[in-house]
């Protein structure tokens, strides 16, 4: 028993920057209305008395910083001004990168270890259409958009979600070391690993051979950022893939060595939406 | 109803004027002209840069030293941290009873209502000239124990890296 993927959503973000929405704060009310949205989609199948219990709703972040840093953005403006049909974001983290989802879990989950459900929704979106965003030799193309997920605690083992950071600046083999430490031995787990150019992404195919895994959709979808390991369940899921009972171990990977994991159970009642692109 | 203590004050000056600093802070690599118009519709302030990122995290560390060396039990601590984080964080803002987030008032605000003894520093030190701020620091602490003697372990240091005067503020919440 852990952690149930009761819903899962991704809508790519591709045509909301200051170039096509004139300003920054036109920019966010247009993703402000999609992160309501999506939350109020992902809560469609728990009943209204599960959904007024959720109190937390993190929005996590890599790459969406500096509309922030300079104050151009608050947290407040994530959220529509008529009010939403979702939850509204109540706290924004960017600060432990790809890595900000699990960080985010491990910290309420610690505090509320008797809580039904959990939301936390990921966005990076490249609103001021920066170069270095589009693509760069750390992870070869992005991809970008909003992934929200809503994760059922049937039994809560604080081994379920982990957080932590490499030890060494040689992030990547350390951190496919420590998730083949994690696997081992545990032949009912699949791996969801992130998006890497092939040149990364032979790491994972030489530390983690054998193991069972997702395959990577760089060439689909770009790196996504946090993103990667729950689109590629979505993917999956809208595919029709969990007919029954299977065991995920998502993982995520920051450029300064932060890093999380979290086993979720998936099967055909977890519900999964893949949108157009926004 | 429970206590909260707040300490508020602002930044004056480098807080390790004696010590030599490392070259290493990174700028987002920019090309081209479509990213520097997009950088330059960004707000700039007027507030001084007065310390790096690293001398950030320093002071912040030496900061939750004093609360582990006054040997008080605080359930959770919030930072209010900004990107871009220019390197790794210390070791000692990953542990799982602290969060970093940009805004801290909503997490702060469900922290009371749990009834939860817990630590939030939220300062807007700028450390660079695109970050917006007025390099002030408040630090909030609820504490079911004496926390007397924490309180003037921290405003001796918070004085002594180059902080204005303290002002002190005790409120009764209901949670």
């Amino acid at each position: 028993m852990s952690l149930y993927l009761k819903s899962a959503a991704f809508t790519p973000i591709e045509n909301i920057n200051i170039i096509r929405n004139v300003n920054l704060q036109y920019a966010f009310a247009q993703i402000g209305k999609i992160i309501s949205d999506q939350s109020h989609r992902v809560l469609e199948g728990i009943s209204l008395e599960s959904k007024n219990k959720i109190s937390r709703h993190f929005l996590c972040s890599t790459m969406i910083e500096l509309p922030f840093t300079t104050g151009a953005i608050t947290v407040r403006d994530l959220n529509p001004v008529e009010k939403g049909r979702g939850v509204p974001v109540t706290s924004f983290i960017n600060t432990y990168e790809c890595a900000s989802w699990g960080y985010s879990l491990r910290y309420y989950l610690k505090q509320n270890p008797g809580a039904r459900y959990v939301m936390v929704s990921i966005l990076d979106a490249n609103v001021l259409d920066l170069s270095f965003w589009q693509r760069n030799e750390n992870w070869g193309k992005s991809g970008f958009g909003l992934c929200t997920l809503l994760l059922e605690v049937e039994s809560f083992q604080s081994s379920d979600i982990s957080a932590g950071c490499t030890v060494t600046y040689n992030t990547t083999p350390e951190f496919a070391t420590i998730i083949r430490k994690m696997a081992s031995s545990r032949e009912d787990l699949t791996l969801s690993l992130p998006f890497f150019p092939e040149n990364i992404r032979q790491i994972f195919t030489k530390l983690l051979k054998g193991f069972d895994q997702l395959p990577d959709l760089h060439d689909r979808w770009g790196h996504c950022f946090g993103s990667d390991p729950w689109l590629n369940i979505i993917q999956h899921g809208v595919d029709g893939r969990f007919d029954r009972r299977e065991k995920l171990l998502a993982c995520s990977i920051a450029l300064n060595g932060y890093y999380c994991t979290a086993e979720v159970n998936i099967d055909r009642d977890s519900v999964f939406y893949l949108a157009e692109a926004a | 109803m429970s206590k909260v203590i707040e300490l508020s004050t602002r930044l004056l000056r480098n807080p390790y004027p004696k010590q030599p600093k490392p070259c290493v802070a990174q700028i987002l690599p920019l090309e081209g002209e479509s990213d520097f118009l997009a950088i330059s519709q960004l707000p700039v302030g007027k507030t001084p840069v007065l310390l790096s990122f690293s001398e950030h995290y320093q002071l912040l560390v030496e900061l939750l030293e004093c609360v582990d060396s006054a040997g008080l039990e605080i359930d959770t601590i919030l930072l209010r941290m900004q990107m871009p984080a220019g390197g790794r964080m210390p070791k000692q803002f990953l542990q799982d009873r602290v969060l970093m987030l940009q805004g801290v008032h909503e997490e702060e605000l469900i922290l009371h209502q749990q009834g939860t003894s817990y630590l939030v520093i939220e300062d807007t030190l700028i450390r660079h000239p695109l970050e917006s701020g007025s390099n002030s620091l408040r630090l909030r602490i609820r504490c079911v124990a004496d926390c007397n003697y924490l309180i003037s372990r921290i405003s001796e240091k918070l004085l002594q890296l180059g902080f204005d005067s303290i002002e002190k503020m005790v409120r009764e919440r209901t949670a």
